[in-house]
């Protein structure tokens, strides 16, 4: 019964999506433009670029794995602050599924619709810009097809908790803020972290970040199964934890709710 | 009451609600400015590899980023209603304004205060002090740049919130509109060709935001002085045109009520 639901909350929050295609429109707008500007930055650095060991194709295919990943989760934070402020939360919580759980299921309902229209307009947009890079066939359906699947499950997740944190704070930007810019910065979005000096490599190691962007997109464009490997199984623990670190903390915020009536 | 005491008094309350919760003010402006110094910690480490970009510098970003945080710090705080202009139209939630004297986007944009916005101004002069710009003439201009940046952003979010008397939804436009806005200032004019700079002067106007003015700072120049001067104006007059044409196209939503007033 409860997986049925959530189910549902899945496939409405996907229908929803595709019958306002102005959100999964905007985002792909938003990809282009960035993949636009980074097409240029990386041909204005030209040869220094190359000696890193990536061609501009491959660097510019990398940003639209890693954007894809971040724009496809949607600020679930935002709508569980809302909740918590305006006292839906009180209606929210009468559902007979988890509260979380429902709103991670209405969040990878947005993420399956907007993964694939950020993709489809991503790869036409990089094919004009600067060619589409060879690839290995494998790295990119490992790449495509598990990572980033299961980075979006993880990112969300992730979202969700800090969302959940507005049980107490009413409020969760700040710290989505601060999640967003560790997860550009350590999780190497805007270029691979074989640019980053070692110390900043060193410490971004120690954080979950380069397993949600930079792994997936590294799979996808420079695939090394023994890397790949290693880096699925960290993210399927990385998965399991959080879900596991979800329970208990919606469990203990839903005891902190003071319903008020009205 | 004269419109600047009148433009000093909304602005003093919307101060007051914002000082209102102490806690959240330092959390948002504070959180804000960490965001920022995220982001320019990523062309740290990229100028770090490359030491020219484009004809940049780290400096020149920095400098960039310093004008546009403040602009839109000055955005946030003093026209804060500009951000949700998109939606208000949308929702015939502009009938309040339309009854009173002042000029109703006036009222429109000052009717609300982003507190995060505190956090950009702080991100500014701590730039210039991280950077060591201490010549008077060079803060001159830095202000001067920023309150360029302040009307072009102002402007270019009431030209896409009065998309919204057209077309009836414009908020993911005026979403992404902004975004563009900003991406594009933070990078090197020299990284793109000639037609792509134009249309960043002339349709979104990254480089009236950041471009002219970092270049004013670096080596000043009456003609770009006159075009930034000259971009700015044209953008402000085209958004009160905009605003007043779109006027004629309003429905409302009989929200008068609702607001309290």
């Amino acid at each position: 019964m409860r997986a049925g639901a959530l189910a549902a909350a899945f496939a409405a929050s996907a229908r929803e999506r595709l019958r306002h295609p102005i959100d999964p429109i905007g985002s792909g707008i938003f990809l282009a433009l960035l993949l636009f500007i980074f097409a240029h930055v990386w041909s204005a650095i030209g040869a220094g670029a190359r000696t890193a060991g990536w061609g501009v194709p491959q660097l510019v295919t990398y940003l639209l794995v890693t954007e894809t990943v971040m724009l496809s989760t949607s600020a679930i934070h935002l709508r569980i602050a809302s909740d918590v402020r305006s006292g839906q939360l009180g209606v929210e919580l009468l559902r007979p599924v988890r509260y979380a759980h429902w709103e991670l299921a209405r969040a990878l309902g947005v993420a399956c619709v907007r993964v694939v229209a950020l993709l489809a307009a991503g790869l036409v947009v990089v094919a004009l810009l600067v060619g589409l890079p060879q690839v290995d066939a494998r790295g990119a359906a490992l790449g495509l097809l598990v990572m980033v699947p299961l980075a979006i499950l993880v990112e969300s997740t992730m979202r969700v908790l800090i969302g959940v944190l507005a049980f107490w704070f009413e409020d969760a930007n700040a710290f989505f803020w601060i999640w967003q810019k560790g997860g550009l910065l350590l999780g190497g979005v805007l270029m691979p972290l074989g640019f980053y000096p070692d110390w900043l490599q060193a410490l971004a190691a120690w954080t979950p970040f380069p397993l949600l962007y930079f792994e997936p997109a590294r799979t996808v464009v420079a695939f090394d199964a023994a890397a790949a490997g290693a880096a699925l199984a960290r993210l399927l623990l990385w998965g399991v934890a959080l879900q596991g670190l979800l329970l208990l903390v919606t469990r203990r915020a839903c005891r902190s709710v003071a319903l008020n009536g009205g | 009451m004269s419109t600047l005491r009148w433009l000093m008094a909304a602005w003093g309350a919307n101060l007051r609600a914002a000082l209102e919760y102490r806690a959240s003010f330092l959390v948002q402006a504070g959180f804000m400015l960490l965001n920022n110094l995220a982001i320019l910690a990523f062309w740290g480490v990229l100028f770090s590899r490359f030491q020219r970009i484009g004809g940049w510098t780290l400096l020149d970003v920095a400098l960039a980023y310093g004008i546009a945080a403040t602009g839109f710090g000055l955005t946030a705080v003093l026209f804060g209603g500009s951000f949700e202009l998109a939606g208000l139209v949308a929702r015939g939630g502009i009938d309040n304004w339309l009854l009173r004297s002042r000029p109703s986007l006036l009222q429109a944009l000052v009717s609300r205060t982003r507190i995060s916005g505190f956090g950009d101004l702080v991100t500014g002069p701590l730039l210039l002090v991280l950077t060591r710009t201490c010549e008077p003439r060079r803060i001159v201009l830095f202000v001067a740049g920023s309150i360029a940046a302040c009307l072009v952003i102002t402007s270019f979010l009431v030209l896409l919130g009065c998309v919204a008397f057209r077309t009836g939804q414009a908020d993911d436009l005026a979403l992404t509109g902004l975004n563009a806005l900003l991406s594009f200032g933070f990078y090197p004019p020299g990284i793109f060709g000639g037609a792509t700079r134009f249309l960043l002067y002339v349709v979104i106007p990254s480089g009236l935001m950041t471009w002219l003015p970092v270049s004013l700072m670096r080596e000043f120049s009456a003609r770009d002085a006159a075009g930034l001067a000259g971009g700015v104006t044209a953008f402000v007059a085209a958004a009160t045109l905009a605003w007043r044409h779109g006027l004629r196209r309003y429905e409302s939503g009989n929200l008068t009520a609702a607001a309290g007033e």
